[in-house]
């Protein structure tokens, strides 16, 4: 319906309105119109001219914009907060299922699974994922090594020669090898879980209660001197030799023990010892027995030229003197094996020996050759040291008999000097003879080892097989050095007293 | 100069007594091969009745049946016999056999020379000791 707004000119504004514009300059205020429509009037008034202009918007459309406006308001809200709260549950839905995806592979991984975790929404997630998966890689590579290790380990320990129990610490076997199984005759089904005393002969178990360790293993232990026996199936008994180490894990303690049957070893060594003891005895036998008829060929081949001396001619004499020349050779060489054979055995008792006097003594004893020979010795400054002086002289005897036997065509120039190497002496005897080729360095040591014929040098070839025992005897070496054709050096090497514990002792005040 | 001559073998008896006349020492050697038969001569047991007491004993010590040390231990045991001086002939070297054979009352020790004019010389020199230098006991 079109407003007939005309009518209104010249009418007074409303009484509220007049006295709203007498009151302030500008205000807004409701008030009705002059057709009494309610209406929100805003109105300003000009200072200058005093007239005012209001201009009224009806309450009703005000009101109705007003709602509209709200419920767009409301509207887009709701919408805005479905959309929020779908887009959060979306993303939440996608977090917690790729937290959820690495539950499976993490449970997995803790039950040593191979996991390849697929790549996930959630970046966090997704690192954490592809860690879980290079984790299972490293699992299962180290898995696959320490099993790899395990089954050489179990392959040594079954390929094993000796035998090899683990037992814990109440003695009972928990690990009994095949070495083991074939040593004691038990099948492996019987031996584990049994205690280890069922493996050693009952008689033999002395349990010492201050030893914290199982019986089994406190006798498996003791090995000083005594013999240890195992015990098998049949019920034989075995000596045995083992190793045992202890193991600590944890609180409980498991106690590793290496068995080997020495039985055989045992056999050889008492053979070796019987022989030796054989040989021994073929050394007095061959000093003593063979000496009485060697004496006597000797005596009676002498008494024979000295009594028939007129009927002999010059060959028969030459064939006597070849009888005594040889008994006499052979009185050496039985001397000699005599006395190699007595080193060890009835060798004197060590005391503090003065090397200087034992090479004087040498010197005294080869007079008669050094001078025949020309020979110059020089001897350094030597120390005393812990041994037989009758043995010593006996080594020096021979090294300085041998400098003077095999001298060359030079003037034979020998010196003796003594050199600390560690706790050892070096005593060094050099000449200037014709020396030793290299490849009989070692050989001269040993027993008839001559390296040339009688007839040019003499000696029996056991001398330097001598002296080497009697150096071993004192916890010393020989060897020698040498140039062939200028010369040689013998090393003989000494324990040095002061070294020597008993001999601190006895130097105390 | 009587002298008694103790030695199980032969052989080595027949050499010393020879060393003697080589060396040109009259003395009178009478032999016996063992320990048991010394101990007999000196006792004038068995076949030994009329034998005359030596001046002195050459001694073997490494005997079978009863051996030099053995001997010696009888001598010094026997107050009748344990005055007649004893020198042992042996060819053991072994020091621990002339210390032993000293303290069982022993007079002197030889080691056996090999060489038989060594052995004449020994037997000369041991000889002109004991019957020309050193006093022995008058025959009772």
């Amino acid at each position: 319906m079109p407003r007939q707004i005309d009518r209104f000119i010249g009418m007074k504004a409303s009484s509220r309105l007049i006295e709203a514009t007498r009151q302030s300059l500008t205000g807004t205020q409701e008030s009705r119109t002059l057709e009494g429509i309610p209406v929100v009037t805003s109105f300003t008034r000009s200072e200058r001219s005093g007239w005012s202009v209001a201009v009224g918007i009806p309450k009703e459309e005000l009101n109705q914009e007003l709602w509209h406006s709200l419920w767009n308001a409301v509207g887009i809200t709701a919408l805005l907060l479905t959309a929020g709260f779908g887009a959060a549950w979306y993303i939440a839905r996608r977090v917690s299922g790729s937290i959820a995806e690495l539950g499976k592979p993490a449970l997995a991984l803790g039950q040593g699974r191979e996991v390849t975790v697929p790549r996930l929404y959630f970046k966090e997630a997704d690192e954490l994922g592809q860690a879980l998966t290079t984790a299972s890689t490293m699992l299962q590579e180290s898995t696959a090594a320490a099993r790899a290790w395990q089954a050489r380990l179990r392959a040594i320990l079954e390929s094993a020669m000796d035998a090899i129990v683990v037992v814990d610490d109440e003695g009972t076997v928990v690990l009994f090898n095949s070495a083991a199984v074939s040593l004691f005759g038990w099948p492996l089904e019987e031996s584990l879980g049994r205690p280890l005393t069922q493996f050693i002969p009952e008689r033999q178990l002395v349990l010492d209660p201050g030893d914290p360790a199982p019986i089994c293993i406190q006798y498996l232990r003791t090995q000083d001197d005594k013999p240890v026996f195992g015990l098998k199936r049949s019920g034989e008994e075995f000596p045995i030799e083992t190793a045992v180490s202890e193991i600590v894990e944890g609180d409980r303690r498991i106690f590793t023990v290496i068995l080997r049957d020495i039985t055989a070893r045992l056999k050889v060594q008492q053979a070796l010892e019987r022989s030796n003891t054989d040989l021994l005895q073929f050394a007095y036998v061959a000093s003593h027995d063979l000496k009485g008829p060697l004496r006597s060929i000797n005596g009676f081949a002498r008494l024979l030229e000295i009594s028939y001396a007129p009927q002999l001619d010059a060959r028969g004499s030459d064939l006597i003197h070849r009888i005594t020349k040889a008994a006499t050779r052979l009185e050496q060489l039985t001397n000699d094996l005599l006395e190699l054979a007595r080193v060890d055995s009835d060798g004197p008792a060590f005391s503090l020996v003065p090397m200087q006097d034992v090479i004087e003594e040498v010197r005294q004893l080869l007079d008669g050759p050094i001078k025949a020979s020309e020979a110059n010795l020089s001897v350094g400054i030597l120390p005393t040291i812990l041994g037989s002086q009758t043995q010593l002289v006996h080594v020096f005897l021979n090294l300085l008999t041998n400098a003077l036997k095999y001298r060359s065509a030079r003037p034979l120039t020998v010196h003796i000097a003594a050199e600390r190497q560690g706790s050892y002496w070096v005593f060094r005897v050099t000449d200037n003879g014709i020396g030793i080729d290299s490849s009989d360095f070692e050989r001269i040591f040993d027993v008839f080892s001559r390296l040339h014929n009688s007839q040019q040098y003499e000696g029996t070839g056991i001398d330097l097989a001598l002296c080497r025992k009697i150096v071993e005897r004192h916890g010393g070496k020989i060897w020698v050095e040498s140039v062939l054709g200028a010369g040689s050096t013998f090393n003989v090497s000494l324990p040095a007293s002061e070294d020597i514990p008993m001999l601190k002792d006895l130097s105390l005040p | 100069m009587n002298i008694l001559l103790v030695d199980d073998q032969e052989d080595q008896a027949m050499l010393v007594k020879a060393a003697f006349e080589v060396a040109r020492i009259e003395a009178v050697i009478n032999y016996v091969s063992g320990g048991v038969e010394c101990l007999a001569y000196l006792r004038k047991e068995l076949d030994y009745s009329a034998v005359r007491t030596p001046d002195l004993i050459l001694l073997d010590l490494n005997m079978p049946q009863m051996n030099g040390f053995q001997v010696l231990e009888h001598l010094a045991a026997d107050f009748q016999l344990k005055h007649i001086p004893v020198v042992v002939l042996t060819t053991s070297t072994n020091p621990t056999d002339v210390r032993k054979c000293y303290s069982l009352g022993c007079n002197s020790y030889i080691s056996k020379p090999f060489d038989f004019d060594e052995l004449a010389k020994a037997m000369g020199l041991m000889y002109r000791y004991w019957f020309h230098l050193a006093a022995l006991p008058s025959p009772q």
